[in-house]
């Protein structure tokens, strides 16, 4: 596998370095923005060099919120909560899936996917979550609903379970006498390690990301708010108000309606800790893959 | 002799299902969870057959039949949010697909370990951003007043510059592009997983043939990417009549003058309903979606029983 | 004596709580009010001396939900559907058909008369009862300056240098020769920004929608498509000159800078705003230029979709709504109500300037970015004209907004509301064409030669002309009750 022709290997980089262009630039777009004087921007427009520099967008952001710092751990402490549970159900939930021969296997599937298809709607969730089981304004309001099992997240790692374990590998635990739950612990989890800790990165991106749950489930205790939440609130405030809806009436509210270059820095404020926290994370993941790489 | 006969059935049900016992168990909390965060909240669909009063409450509120549904169909533009619809999902099916496996063998491919992270952390980045901030990146570029395309790019060219927002046939190509640059990362992981699953004395037994890197992906690589590309494929056609609102919404910046490429089933709704609040009609364009979904998958999912039985996903 | 009495009222609360009834003391009730802006730091502490004056006034407590710009449409709803503790709410006036279709309100008729006698008296039953459809009143209006005067703001020193004569500006035609004139001296000069350049200057009555509207300010009673009025073809013809001539920003139909901001930019000349008293100081502020304004087609009128922008509505949720109207009443009536929910608490988040003390301004060293509690949304709180002034506004400005008011002409189907519930499907598809042209044209972005042909064919397509018809009958049943 190491061993390849030249033109082979041309191609790969020249292709990935293409990709990790039109990745990287704009994301290198966004910060330039983020950092142009305004005046600049509206003058000249976006560019990658910018004629004239400013922080005045990150400094509008710390002074208009208080909450930005705690608004961090909030979300770290959502992610990390929210990423193992959902890890751990989710696979408890695909493994049996998995298995050839179970019987209602078909139909326990078909229970998982048809959540995918069919959705009652907010109303109904809404109601479910507020008022029969009280997550409102809690911590668990963003833990619980909707995220904690992703009917993707369990067929996938269903469908590892299943075609990249070869059969034999279970089949011969079966006949060392171990059980259902030693296959699994000694078989199933260590070499799906490659897709749990893929899964495992989208469960906690998810979390990352959600500013959903924030919005529906957390009415007061806005101090429970995670980062995108608080984003997220500035961005569709800043949208509704200039989108000329309030006409005159809400002009004191627009003037305190930051400009496309704190949009910009918002933006680059929201995936800051995971840019300076990746490579840590990237250690962990190498290692979780490497292991699953690992075949008897 | 009652007893008799009893005894051997009994032990035939706990011999048949109690060795399965553990799995039914560790399927449990995850079912649970599913059932009351899907299941039960799918009682709201009747609201979609209602016109629903709320100081009586859902259940009393008058059947409406399918007049909820009627705002979907006797529109002049059913046709055009439907097609939009389906052919920026085919499109994007295909893409995500072709893009994923490419790159994720690329990746796999690639020499040395720390380039390989790198990679691999790179094609993650973009579902860093929501789609807003999408939308702003977009604008960055195709501003028709301060974009990088029509401000730097086109005049070094010697190009007069594009109306991009106000023309509509650039869309398809710009949205098919921004989505994949957006998801493609997702598919592209789960392949590199699949792949660094495969069992590398394959490979090798592959060379030791005579195969060259070419015959060595197709015969031993994309054999072991098909569940996953199917299994991502089932998902996305139960999935073919939603879009995703962002994409179409905020990227697009909601311009008017977009509309015949860029108005798909979901903006339709919205900007029909936003004003009204209208509950009934806004759950039964997404029962109209789901229903769609679920019977195209259902075939789908049997036609590729007829297959491979083993790839279907029940 | 009156601290002394709330005083001893919090303690008979705390004994109550205690689980000590008192006898005599009936238990408050608890009013919950759900408001549209943004969060304040020391709302707690606010809400906190508002119970005080709540329960010595009503024997209420009292409880605030506050809901941000760009998600209160899908948080009240929630709230509705979910029957969380919600009393009164400020309702925005295109949503109010819808939630009285849903069920979501009470008929404030059943109540108003008997608990609002305040509402009424101080502003008239006509317009305290005017958020009304078909007998159901949904929700009383805010009092506020719902005049729609509305003209060009531009930046004096523009003005100054290329000597623009500001009284000459009175249509808008006259505007032609200002831009041409800058544009000159100006080539790279943005003279005209926002979206709202057809819309600002309100000479329809909207009937709520813009479909199907009433023509010169509401005079006349037939309603008509307005996309196929001169007025509107004159203006969306004039812009789409601008436009081209490049005195309009190329991305104006989807932008989203706010027109103040592109001013303070500074490569932007001028836009259109209501103008209203006080409007120019604070304006100012915003954009750090001196500015002068010139109001454009002198279209002075009152519409219902105006005075009712923002309407407090007793949720379907209160658990009481008698005495959801007596606290309604109550913070229509109340000017200490008022200025703590707007200004909050005296001497902490603000202070007065003068020695009349009826202009306040922050405490010393305390700025709009730094105040922990400066809610300022007078325009959609129930009474802003019982309340103190802020610092830079005309000393006398409530009386001011009420001669501006009153100097309106009001249109003829003022209190006039439709119910679009049996033409829903058909304002599905007319939104939707809505959306697709009209920033477009309003902005210049397309030529109107051809393309309002084509909003019109659509419109009619998407069922204008039942929506025209069910609005004319409506109306007209309504004149005549009159």
């Amino acid at each position: 596998m190491n061993r390849q022709p030249l033109t082979y290997k041309i191609i790969i980089h020249v292709v990935m370095m293409l990709v990790v262009a039109a990745i990287i630039l704009p994301f290198l777009l966004l910060f330039l923005s983020s950092i142009t004087e305004e005046a600049t921007l509206l003058t000249y427009g976006y560019s990658f060099f910018p004629r004239k520099v400013s922080l005045e967008s990150y400094s509008y952001i710390f002074r208009s919120s208080d909450k930005i710092l705690g608004a961090y751990g909030m979300t770290i402490a959502i992610t990390v909560v929210g990423t193992l549970l959902n890890i751990t159900l989710s696979t408890l939930m695909a493994y049996p899936l998995s298995q050839r021969n179970l019987p209602f296997g078909k139909i326990m599937t078909f229970y998982v996917f048809f959540t995918m298809l069919f959705s009652g709607g907010l109303v109904p969730s809404y109601i479910m979550w507020t008022r029969y089981l009280g997550v409102k304004d809690t911590f668990w309001g963003l833990i619980l609903p909707s995220y904690l099992v992703s009917a993707m997240n369990v067929l996938m790692i269903r469908t590892y379970f299943r075609n990249s374990i070869p059969e034999a590998l279970y089949e011969a635990a079966r006949i060392d006498g171990a059980g259902q739950f030693r296959v699994f612990r000694s078989i199933g989890l260590p070499l799906g390690k490659p897709i749990l800790v893929t899964m495992g990165t989208f469960a906690a991106l998810t979390y990352w990301n959600d500013w959903m749950n924030g919005l529906y489930y957390i009415a007061k205790r806005t101090d429970l708010y995670g980062i995108q939440s608080v984003l997220n609130k500035m961005v569709t405030d800043l949208q509704f108000l200039t989108s000329g809806t309030m006409s005159g009436y809400a002009s004191a509210e627009l003037a305190r309606v930051p400009s496309t270059g704190v949009q910009m820095a918002i933006a680059f404020v929201a995936i800051l800790p995971i840019l300076v926290m990746f490579p840590f994370l990237q250690k962990y993941y190498q290692k979780g893959i490497a292991l699953g790489a690992v075949k008897g | 002799m009652v007893q008799q006969n009893r005894m051997p059935r009994k032990k035939g049900f706990a011999e048949r299902y109690g060795k399965w016992l553990p799995l039914y168990v560790m399927f449990i909390p995850g079912a649970i969870y599913l059932f009351i965060n899907n299941y039960i909240p799918m009682a709201g669909l009747i609201i979609a057959f209602k016109r629903v009063n709320f100081s009586i409450g859902i259940l009393n509120s008058p059947w409406a039949g399918l007049s909820n549904f009627k705002y979907l169909f006797a529109t002049n533009d059913a046709w055009l949010i439907t097609r939009n619809t389906l052919l920026y999902n085919l499109a994007f099916m295909v893409c995500n697909t072709i893009f994923g496996v490419l790159f994720a063998i690329f990746i796999c491919d690639s020499a040395g370990k720390r380039v390989k992270k790198l990679y691999q952390s790179i094609i993650l980045f973009p579902f860093l951003m929501s789609m807003v901030i999408v939308g702003y990146i977009v604008f960055a570029l195709f501003s028709m007043q301060y974009g990088i395309v029509n401000k730097s790019i086109l005049p070094a060219l010697g190009k007069s510059p594009v109306y991009w927002y106000n023309e509509a046939q650039h869309w398809p190509a710009i949205l098919t592009f921004v989505n994949t640059w957006k998801v493609v990362g997702y598919g592209c992981l789960i392949y590199i997983s699949s792949i660094n699953g495969i069992d590398t004395e394959l490979y090798e037994a592959a060379a030791l043939d005579g195969a060259n890197k070419w015959q060595q992906i197709r015969h031993v690589t994309l054999p072991a990417l098909v569940p996953p590309i199917i299994t991502l494929t089932l998902l996305a056609v139960g999935r073919i009549f939603y879009s995703d609102f962002g994409l179409f919404y905020q990227a697009t910046r909601n311009s008017g003058m977009l509309y015949s490429t860029t108005n798909v089933i979901d903006t339709y709704v919205y900007r029909g309903l936003v004003t009204q609040g209208n509950i009934s009609m806004s759950s039964a364009a997404g029962f109209y979606q789901s229903i769609v979904g679920f019977t195209l998958v259902l075939s789908a999912n049997l036609v590729v029983r007829k297959v491979s039985r083993e790839n279907a996903l029940f | 004596m009156r601290k002394l009495l709330s005083v001893l009222l919090l303690c008979c609360l705390m004994t109550s709580i205690l689980g000590m009834p008192i006898v005599s003391a009936e238990e408050p009730y608890h009013i919950t009010m759900a408001y549209v802006g943004n969060e304040q730091p020391d709302m707690d502490k606010v809400v906190v001396a508002i119970n005080e004056l709540t329960l010595a006034e009503l024997n209420m407590t009292f409880d605030v939900i506050q809901l941000g710009w760009g998600e209160y449409a899908q948080r009240q709803q929630l709230m509705l559907t979910g029957n969380d503790d919600l009393d009164i709410f400020s309702v925005f006036f295109q949503h109010a058909i819808g939630y009285i279709n849903n069920g979501y309100l009470v008929n404030e008729a059943d109540y108003i008369y008997e608990y609002g006698k305040g509402i009424i008296d101080f502003m008239g039953e006509d317009v305290a009862t005017g958020g009304a459809v078909n007998g159901f009143i949904y929700g009383t209006p805010a009092n506020k300056e719902s005049a729609s005067l509305s003209g060009i703001v531009m930046r004096k020193d523009v003005v100054d240098k290329y000597d623009i004569d500001v009284t000459s500006i009175q249509t808008y035609e006259d505007l032609t020769p200002v831009f041409e004139k800058i544009h000159a001296g100006e080539p790279n000069m943005i003279l005209l920004a926002g979206t709202n350049l057809v819309n600002q200057v309100e000479s329809w009555d909207l009937l709520f929608d813009g479909f199907g509207v009433l023509s010169d300010g509401g005079q006349s009673t037939t309603v008509v498509n307005r996309y196929e009025t001169d007025e509107y073809v004159r203006r969306v013809s004039l812009i789409r000159e601008w436009y081209e001539a490049g005195y309009i920003m190329l991305d104006a139909a989807t932008t989203t800078e706010s027109s103040s901001n592109l001013v303070k930019a500074g490569n932007t000349f001028a836009y259109l705003s209501p103008i209203k008293p006080g409007f120019l100081i604070q304006e100012e502020k915003v954009t750090g230029y001196e500015l002068v304004t010139a109001y454009i087609e002198n279209a002075n009128y009152l519409y219902s979709s105006s005075v009712n922008f923002f309407n407090w509505a007793i949720a379907a949720n209160s658990k009481d709504p008698a005495k959801a109207m007596q606290f309604l009443n109550f913070a229509y009536t109340n000017s200490d109500f008022m200025n703590l929910i707007n200004w909050g608490i005296e001497g902490e988040h603000y202070v007065f300037v003068d020695e009349s003390k009826t202009i306040i301004d922050f405490p010393e060293g305390v700025d709009a970015m730094s105040a922990r509690y400066n809610l300022n949304i007078g325009w959609q709180l129930p009474n802003q004209f019982i309340a103190h002034v802020w610092n830079g506004n005309p000393p006398d400005i409530w009386a001011q907004y009420q001669a501006f008011n009153d100097s309106a002409t009001k249109s003829k189907a003022f209190g006039f509301i439709y119910d679009s519930s049996s033409v829903m499907d058909e304002l599905v598809a007319l939104n939707n064409v809505a959306d697709q042209y009209l920033n477009a044209l309003a902005t210049g972005s397309v030529d109107p030669v051809t393309v309002l042909p084509q909003l019109n064919a659509a419109l009619y397509a998407a069922g204008l002309q039942k929506v025209i018809d069910e609005k004319q009958a409506q109306l007209d049943a309504w004149l005549a009750t009159r």
